[in-house]
């Protein structure tokens, strides 16, 4: 039975009881309170307050490189005939957000603004849920609770660690890695190559074009702009879920390729992106410019640790089948996976004509294990870097000179 | 802590007016200074007072489960157990009558306290103290003039015949009496009924602020106050029909003008409500 309900039946048998003890005065002091709690539900029934709400809601971000603050505005604007009570609510657990007016009183025709500003510094998308506004009688006895659909998210992208060399320094074009967009293109055409999304028109190659069979627009490949790709891959097993300080594996991986990737392109280089666990999951072939930064960020942002191990077994076939011409000659494996026993089997056949560094990410518990495996990586000419969460700016620093090594060789 | 500050407690002061009248008058007055020789009277007291004393510095909560039990009905039943010896070894009730007046007395005040100041009280619990204090505060003054007319200090029967009722109707002999007093208790009643109406609505919204916001920094109470104040004047304008429909049984049966149309009418009233909210 509804709490107001409850409450009238029991003012009515107090009243009854009033009455059978022949108390007139009580009895009417009773049923005057009977009649005015009716009166406040008729009320709130008949003119229905809750109809008469206009809730917007807004972010002014959805989409966020942390750390970064987000100011969300809540208008709130009653249209009714009588004052309302309510109390208007959302949340966002993922983001430790909390938005409750708690219960206020809204008189008919004002407009409530409410702002608030939450600091996302956690990568993922965070669901923001629908605004919830609970409408009660006067006396707060019984309440009808509306839902608005407005759900929705905010993509925390992972965050990115800066190289050291700007790209437009002559140290860095010097190192054949400054953009080609950016520093300017000598005119010496080295060949043609499939048209990519953000090419400069100006290398588009109309006569290739026009020649090619299917009439696919093709780009030149400018002197001064690097030929290999570098593909990033990212174990995204079970074992991306273990911490590693206040954050998973995953959110170090994220951070990591994200760092990586993005510094690449913005230098010139064309950077793919790859999750992996017991078999490819996601590919993002190399690629350059805002849009492909924007999808693998974006990527980075929503990836969460799938139900299944990383298999090197699995791995080093596929890695092995992976084409130059599509995913470059550089690799970087970021793996999270440390008990597998036939890593020490596999990472010889790991060694090829190609680059390939494995970071490997670690936490106070297996350490010890990541050691061994970081020496049997060294004695198979497998260059392995250890990381967790206090190491993520030094690895950065030593990718970015293995880069400059590693487009140099090229 | 008293509310002073808050309008709500002074238009409760109004509702417990015709109780004032009853239990502040020269005949209860007569009655309890004729009790100042009774050690019963004031072993009541005492005991009673102890008791709220030490409930009010947390002692009573901070015992045991067995101890509190013990403690509490002892110090409260104490009163009335002492003077029961004295009625099986003379026979004389005034010790038990005087001890019992004490008891009445003590009640009547602490429920007007909470009509009044009544902190963490909602409506329900307002209207109840309210009809606590009012049916105490019958039996004071009808016991008290009772016992002045037949010669005792105070008459315990008729105290309870006062509030005996329809139990006349089925057979119990009760010998309600006329009170001298009776046109200002009516008169007092309407300020009461308004008061104690709008006095149970303000304690209900405070009641309900405070569960849903127990730091209590939000102050609907006054916020809403007008609505409150709408709902009272609904209250009291829609007891008009209610007076009309007394008039009409009162002409066929009027012995049950008292049960019989506010049963029917908030009968009527809570059926349209279930019908409402069965939609």
């Amino acid at each position: 039975m509804k709490k107001h309900f409850r409450l009238l039946l029991g003012f009515f048998g107090l009243m009854s009881v009033c009455s059978l003890a022949l108390l007139p005065g009580a009895t009417l002091a009773m049923l005057s309170v009977i009649l005015a709690l009716s009166i406040n539900l008729f009320l709130f029934k008949f003119f229905k307050p809750f109809d008469n709400f206009e809730i917007i809601r807004h972010f002014d971000k959805y989409q966020v490189t942390p750390p970064d603050e987000v100011n969300t505005t809540l208008q709130i604007k009653y249209n009714g005939n009588l004052p309302a009570n309510a109390s208007v609510e959302f949340d966002c657990k993922s983001l430790g957000l909390n938005v409750n007016t708690g219960n206020v009183v809204f008189q008919p025709g004002q407009n409530y603004n409410i702002d608030r500003t939450f600091t996302a510094d956690r990568r993922g998308v965070h669901k923001i849920s629908n605004t919830k506004v609970i409408v009660k009688d006067w006396l707060l006895l019984s309440g009808i609770a509306l839902k608005s659909h407005d759900e929705s998210e905010i993509l925390v992208l992972p965050h990115i660690y800066p190289f050291g060399t700007p790209p437009q320094t002559s140290a860095a074009g010097l190192i054949g890695i400054a953009s080609a967009h950016k520093q300017g293109r000598s005119s010496e055409v080295w060949g043609i190559r499939d048209y990519q999304p953000g090419d400069d028109f100006k290398i588009i190659s109309w006569k290739a074009m026009a020649k090619s069979p299917e009439h696919k627009p093709k780009s030149k490949i400018m002197a001064g702009e690097e030929g290999q790709a570098i593909t990033v891959i990212v174990d995204i097993g079970k074992d991306m879920e273990l911490p590693n300080g206040d954050n998973s594996n995953l959110d170090i991986a994220a951070d990591i390729a994200a760092s990586l990737t993005y510094n690449f392109i913005k230098r010139g280089t064309r950077s793919g992106l790859i999750f992996f666990d017991t078999r490819t999951r996601t590919i993002l072939k190399p690629g350059r410019g805002e849009a492909h930064i924007d999808s693998l960020l974006r990527n980075l942002a929503k990836v969460r640790p799938s139900q299944d191990r990383f298999l090197i077994t699995n791995f080093t076939k596929t890695y092995l089948g992976f084409s130059p011409a599509e995913f470059g000659n550089s690799f970087i494996l970021i793996l999270g996976r440390t008990d597998d026993r036939l890593i020490e089997s596999y990472i010889s056949k790991l060694r090829s004509s190609r680059e390939l560094v494995i970071i490997l990410l670690y936490n106070e518990d297996n350490h010890k294990r990541a050691m061994q495996i970081k020496e049997y990586a060294e004695e198979n000419g497998i260059d392995l870097l250890l990381v967790d969460h206090l190491t993520v700016k030094d690895t950065i620093k030593k990718m970015e000179e293995w880069s400059y090594a590693t487009i140099r060789r090229t | 802590m008293p509310q002073l500050g808050e309008l709500r407690t002074y238009i409760s002061a109004f509702a417990i007016l015709p109780i004032m009248v009853m239990i502040a008058n020269e005949v209860v007055l007569t009655t309890f200074i004729g009790y100042f020789s009774s050690i019963a009277f004031f072993t009541a007291f005492f005991l009673i007072g102890i008791y709220l004393f030490l409930k009010r510095i947390g002692f009573i909560g901070s015992l045991g489960d067995n101890s509190q039990i013990l403690l509490e009905s002892g110090m409260l039943v104490l009163p009335i157990i002492i003077p029961m010896f004295t009625i099986m070894t003379t026979g004389n009730p005034a010790d038990f009558v005087a001890a019992f007046l004490a008891y009445l007395l003590i009640g009547c005040v602490r429920s007007l306290w909470q009509v009044v100041f009544g902190p963490g009280v909602g409506a329900f619990g307002k209207v109840v103290y309210f009809f606590f204090a009012y049916m105490l505060g019958l039996m004071i003054y009808a016991g008290a003039l009772a016992g002045q007319n037949t010669g005792e200090m105070f008459s315990l029967l008729l105290a309870f015949d006062q509030i005996a009722g329809i139990a006349v109707y089925v057979g119990y002999e009760g010998h309600p009496i006329a009170l001298p007093l009776v046109n200002y208790v009516k008169l007092g009643m309407a300020f009461a009924i308004p008061a104690i109406t709008f006095s149970a609505l303000a304690a209900q919204v405070k009641l309900s602020e405070i569960r849903d916001d127990p730091s209590g920094k939000t102050q609907m109470v006054s916020s809403l106050r007008s609505a409150v104040a709408l709902l009272t004047l609904g209250s009291a304008l829609m007891l008009i029909p209610v007076y009309f429909l007394s008039l009409v049984v009162s002409a066929f049966a009027p012995s049950l003008v008292t049960v019989l149309p506010p049963v029917l009418v908030s009968g009527f009233i809570l059926l349209i409500l279930y019908f409402i909210e069965s939609d």
